[in-house]
């Protein structure tokens, strides 16, 4: 099947002491030599660290944030040869539903046009706008009464639910959506991950699910990649990810669940502090917190190696 | 027979409306609820229900258009109706402090991180800004954020959200409060973050009795570490219960309904998840009867006609529903 976006090495570096208007200092590298592949009709659930460079990521992978090195081919086009009319329409076919849904909503304009916005911004000329944007909220489960009123006038859930209904709207062949459902009421998840799972069947989405649920990445996501501190530290299939879990960090991750059955204690596995500036360049990028952590790890960065077939590991002691 | 210790917040008959289209709605109706020393007490229940509005009342920093119609607040036996705004201010700062449920807007774009982690503890320690600095860094390598000395001089939008949520939570704690009121305080957190935060939350009720009032959608966190559980619904308490209880036998169908719709590690991707049929009512109208009937699997007949009152079921246990009224047999 062909793939709808390929990123192939990025790597994104910020400024560490960031002021607003500084230049120079140190740099700090947030997304560190990224690769992956979707495919058209898939969904691929991102986890990991906060902090890991997620949501850097997912800019990138909309031309929000250029890279500093390596490509980002989206939907056959390779995003740093668009113009910007180029990349207003390739990021027609992609839309985003940002972590912070309220500083992503102009606060001055009614949900009914907000959930257009998208589709006027591409010049799309709209028959029965009101229609349009109701239908748009009945997905998300709001009703018609929302479109007359103001985003402040919305609980946190309801304008999360806004900013997955404007998403929709221009019908995108990928949808990313960053940390979409934890604000949701637990019945309200189940819904929007049966739409999304409604939408993917009818229309072909792809979806990129950033997320901290883990057994919601487990129920929605066809492919998971685990991050931490800027890499990618294990790839599988999420079948096979939760199945055969390699990776420490990954491990970590998996114990670290609350249970919804408070007779079962959650016991996280063994870690270990940090060293708080965290490992050397040299270092793999876990050793400082890992538990099996020994000489090798901190002597060379582990390569990508493909254990299985399809699954793959950052970690050198995959074999021991 | 150990006395019962006095409760440190008491929220009671609490009903809130906000202005819509010009016109008064009323959102929370009768909350009533208490919160002991050293608790946690869990929020939970719908999208839009008055958990957020529920507890801006209590800080007295409600939206404009929004008020109190009647019932109130005691925070260690005080009205919090009768302190004037800056005795307001002092308990906001020392005494509860809130962990707000969107970071980007309840932080200042423009100040620089150590400026505002700083700040609680300049105005209610008496600190200077340079001896308040290292309080700064150890609160944020508290909430599991390193390199901190660089961090305290960036901006809000140098950080990643989870980050920032993890500095409400150190500016929320910077003082020492009697109570912290956080809305969805761990959203952006992975689970390791998570628990650790919750961790050094733990850490901080045991030593000096600190109390936590938690609005979530995670019921595994809930199950994991709440002692109190609250469900809301339309603006109503539908079910109070300690939390071991609530898992066990909740009380309220809609209680029920909601931790049906868990996705279990157990659910067959692809296969849908369950949730509750419809919408819930919108605060516009206000028909008779349960607000939860048009969508309650257990409706009976009483159930349209008329609104059930909280029926006491057990030591701090109460439901909001006729079937849980003494007698009831199906
Ligand atoms: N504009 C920026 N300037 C400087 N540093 C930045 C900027 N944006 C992100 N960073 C840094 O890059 C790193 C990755 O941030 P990112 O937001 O991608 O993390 P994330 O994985 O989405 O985390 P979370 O789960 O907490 O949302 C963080 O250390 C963050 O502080
Ligand atoms: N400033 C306001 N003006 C008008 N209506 C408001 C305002 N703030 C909240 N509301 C309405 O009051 C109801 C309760 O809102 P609240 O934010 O307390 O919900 P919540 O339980 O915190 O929901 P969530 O879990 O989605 O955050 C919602 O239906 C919302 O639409
Ligand atoms: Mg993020
Ligand atoms: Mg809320």
């Amino acid at each position: 099947m062909p793939a709808i976006l390929n990123v192939d090495n990025v790597t994104k570096r910020y400024r560490k002491a960031g002021g607003l208007f500084s230049s120079g200092g140190e740099l700090f590298t947030a997304v560190d030599g990224v690769s992956l592949s979707l495919e058209m009709n898939t969904t691929l659930g991102i986890v990991g660290e906060s902090g890991s460079g997620k949501t850097t990521l997912a800019k990138l992978i909309l031309g929000i944030e250029k890279p500093d090195s390596g490509r980002v081919v989206l939907d056959g086009k390779e995003l740093s040869s668009l113009s910007s009319a180029g990349l207003r329409k390739a990021r027609r076919g992609a839309q985003m539903v940002f972590q912070d849904p309220y500083s992503s909503l102009d606060p001055r304009m009614k949900v009914g046009d907000l959930v257009l916005e998208p589709l006027r911004a591409a010049g799309e000329k709209i028959a029965d706008g009101e229609k349009t944007a109701a239908a748009l909220l009945e997905k998300v489960g709001l009703k018609a009464d929302a479109l007359r009123r103001y985003p402040h006038e919305f609980s946190g859930g309801q304008r999360q639910r806004v900013a997955i209904a404007r998403a929709l709207a221009t019908g995108p062949r990928l949808i990313l959506a960053d940390e979409p459902i934890s604000s949701l009421d637990i019945s309200i998840q189940a819904q929007i991950m049966n739409l999304l799972n409604e939408l993917k069947k009818e229309l072909g989405i792809s979806y990129i699910f950033i997320s901290h649920d883990l057994a919601a990445v487990r129920y929605l996501c066809d492919f998971v990649a685990v991050m931490y501190r800027g890499c990618v530290v294990e790839y599988a299939s999420a079948a096979e990810l939760f199945r055969d879990t390699r990776h420490p960090y990954t491990r970590l991750l998996l114990s670290a669940v609350p249970d919804p059955d408070p007779a079962r204690k959650t016991v996280l596995e063994e870690r270990r502090g940090g060293s708080g500036a965290g490992p050397g360049p040299q270092a793999c990028v876990f050793s400082d917190r890992c538990p099996r952590a020994e000489q090798a790890c901190l002597g060379g960065r582990p390569g990508y190696e493909e254990i299985t077939p399809g699954h793959f590991v950052r970690c050198c002691r995959t074999h021991t | 027979m150990t006395e019962k210790p006095a409760p440190l917040l008491e929220v009671r008959d609490l009903s809130v409306s906000v202005s819509r289209d010009g016109a008064p709605t009323r959102i929370l109706r009768g909350v009533n609820y208490r919160i002991y020393p050293g608790e946690t007490l869990a929020i939970v229940g719908e999208s839009g229900s008055g958990k957020t509005l529920g507890a801006l009342s209590v800080v007295r920093l409600l939206p404009p258009g929004a008020k109190i119609d009647s019932g109130g607040v005691l925070y260690g036996g005080k009205d919090l109706a009768s302190l004037s705004e800056e005795e307001l201010r002092e308990v906001r700062g020392a005494g509860i402090s809130m962990v707000f449920q969107e970071p980007m807007t309840s932080l200042n774009p423009v100040l620089t991180i150590g400026l505002q982690l700083a700040e609680p503890l300049m105005e209610h320690k008496g600190l200077s800004y340079a001896q308040a600095l290292p309080a700064c860094a150890g609160l944020l390598e508290k909430v599991g954020i390193t390199d901190a000395k660089n961090r305290l001089a960036q901006y809000p939008h140098n950080f990643s959200g989870g980050m920032r949520q993890r500095v409400m939570i150190a500016m929320a704690l910077a003082c020492g409060p009697d109570l912290v009121i956080a809305d969805e305080p761990t959203t952006a957190l992975d689970v390791t973050v998570q628990a650790q935060i919750l961790d050094l939350v733990d850490a901080l009720k045991k030593e000096s009795g600190m109390a936590l009032a938690l609005i979530t959608h995670n019921l595994g966190i809930v199950a994991q570490r709440a002692d109190y559980v609250l469900v809301f619904y339309a603006g109503r308490v539908f079910e109070r219960a300690p939390a071991a209880e609530f898992f066990k036998s909740p009380a309220n169908p809609y209680s029920r309904a909601l931790l049906n719709s868990l996705p279990r590690w157990s659910d067959k991707p692809g296969e849908p998840l369950k949730t509750i049929e419809g919408l819930p009512p919108s605060f516009d109208e206000d028909p008779p009867g349960c607000p939860f009937a048009p969508r309650c699997p257990e409706v009976f007949e009483k159930c349209r006609g008329q609104e059930p009152p909280e029926f006491r079921t057990g030591e701090r246990r109460a439901s909001k529903c006729w079937r849980s009224e003494a007698g009831f047999e199906l």
